[in-house]
């Protein structure tokens, strides 16, 4: 099943597109991250990841199916690879601070 | 009969002719609590619509109305400048509406007093502007069971969640914990347009009213996601995470003991810091200024019985008669608590 990507705020100011879908899907987190860095270049990465890539920036929510990464298993997360009923949606967003 | 007063029916006659709030509606609304918590550019809108609705208010924030506020903070006029904002939106919203009751707090929301200031209210309003109070106010809710919503701005953007502790993910859930001091922009290093955290706290006035008059849909299990450049309003699906520290576990770090002993805080964006005296004073500022004038190096502003602005060898103090101070110019907190020290002793 192919895997849906919404980008959200300055995320979506680098990708250029609200969504994509990537099929096959990846296997985890950490491949559909290197699979968005081909198509969006160098610049998707610093914005999201740490610079030694370990996780995501800390003002960035990486969720798959509402859940944040940080709380599952972090790039590790797997993503139903060869799941048929459903298939995954995975939002990336900046954090909002201010008021 | 109903509680209202004639002059209420009157007031409120075209929320109490829409059928969703009605007569039912309107005793509910006018019944209810509602904090406020920072009154800044989200706070300032939300409560204006909340006042004007008839709501009661606790207004909650620790700061004094600067000149760069009147941009996007409606509540605030010239002449409020250097006054207090709790007190101020107090002295405002009540010439809106004088049929309400609205309870003022000039304090830091911190450990010691943030289930004190919280606890009793029917709902939170999200108006900080950083996420260490955020997630002090996620852990007061969540052990209290008090819905409340974290909402955001900046820039053109804005987001927000409705959380109901039990039913939603907290903010825990949604962020796991607080972004580093920094890593986040903030509105002084980022900039703002008025209107964002305008629709924020309109959308925010509109989802509390729905909830305490019973009607609607609130933004539950969901953050709302808004971007004015491009108009796009968006929602995404979120969910409570059972493994959640704050939620599930019920484990409140931010309340716990361990916080309390931060008396020096650095206001991020502001190259300002915030001291205040382990022990809560009642100062009288006028004395206390007459005497501080006495040294050179210090310059009396303006006094009145909550503030006291002065400058310390260049440095812009701001004393609250809680004894909390607010230095202006800092270069650390070695050098903060050093300056606040020679107001009196902390
Ligand atoms: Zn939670």
């Amino acid at each position: 099943m192919p895997v849906t990507v919404r980008f959200y705020l300055g995320i979506r100011e680098v990708t250029g597109v609200k969504e994509i879908t990537l099929d096959p899907e990846p296997r985890s987190v950490r491949e559909l991250l290197l699979r968005l860095k081909e198509k969006f270049g160098e610049k998707f990465s610093e914005l999201v990841l740490t610079p030694d890539s370990s996780n995501v920036r800390d003002n960035v929510v990486l969720m798959v199916n509402g859940h944040s990464i940080r709380l599952l298993k972090g790039l590790d997360t797997p993503l139903k690879s060869g799941d048929i009923v459903t298939s995954d949606v995975v939002e990336i967003t900046e954090t909002i601070g201010g008021g | 009969m109903s509680p209202l007063t004639e002059t209420e029916m009157k007031r409120y006659s075209r929320q109490i002719v829409y059928p969703e709030i009605g007569l039912k509606g309107q005793e509910k609304l006018s019944r209810s609590w509602v904090a406020v918590l920072g009154i800044g550019g989200l706070g300032s809108i939300a409560s204006l619509y909340l006042a004007l609705a008839g709501v009661n208010l606790r207004l909650i924030d620790r700061d004094i109305v600067e000149l760069n506020n009147l941009q996007r903070q409606i509540l605030y006029r010239e002449e409020d400048i250097g006054k207090p904002k709790a007190t101020a939106a107090k002295e405002n919203l009540q010439k809106w509406n004088s049929s309400i009751q609205i309870e003022s707090f000039v304090e830091d929301f911190n450990p010691d007093n943030a289930e004190e200031l919280i606890v009793g209210v029917d709902l939170v309003v999200d108006g900080t502007d950083n996420f260490e109070a955020r997630y002090l106010l996620n852990d007061v809710c969540v052990k209290h069971g008090i819905p409340f919503m974290y909402s955001a701005a900046i820039g053109t953007r804005g987001m927000m969640s409705f959380i109901v502790p039990g039913e939603t993910p907290c903010l825990t859930c949604l962020f796991t914990s607080p972004p580093r001091p920094g890593s986040l922009e903030t509105c002084e290093t980022a900039g703002v347009i008025g209107p964002s955290p305008g629709v924020m706290g309109v959308i925010e006035a509109a989802e509390a009213i729905k909830y305490l008059a019973g009607f609607g849909e609130n933004l539950k299990n969901k953050l709302l996601i808004i971007d004015l450049t491009d108009n796009s309003f968006e929602v995404v699906r979120v969910k409570k995470n059972p493994g959640c520290n704050t939620c599930a576990d019920r484990n409140f770090a931010f309340l716990s003991k361990k916080e309390r002993t931060r008396y020096v805080v650095a206001l991020c964006g502001r190259a300002s810091y915030q001291v205040r005296p382990k022990k809560k004073l009642n100062l009288n500022l006028t004395e206390l200024s007459h005497k501080l004038s006495r040294i050179p190096e210090i310059r009396v502003v303006r006094v009145s019985d909550e503030v006291a602005i002065m400058t310390y060898d260049g440095k812009e103090v701001t004393l609250f008669r809680s004894g909390r101070i607010i230095l202006k110019g800092a270069r650390d907190e070695k050098e903060a608590v050093s300056i606040a020290s020679r107001f009196f002793t902390y």
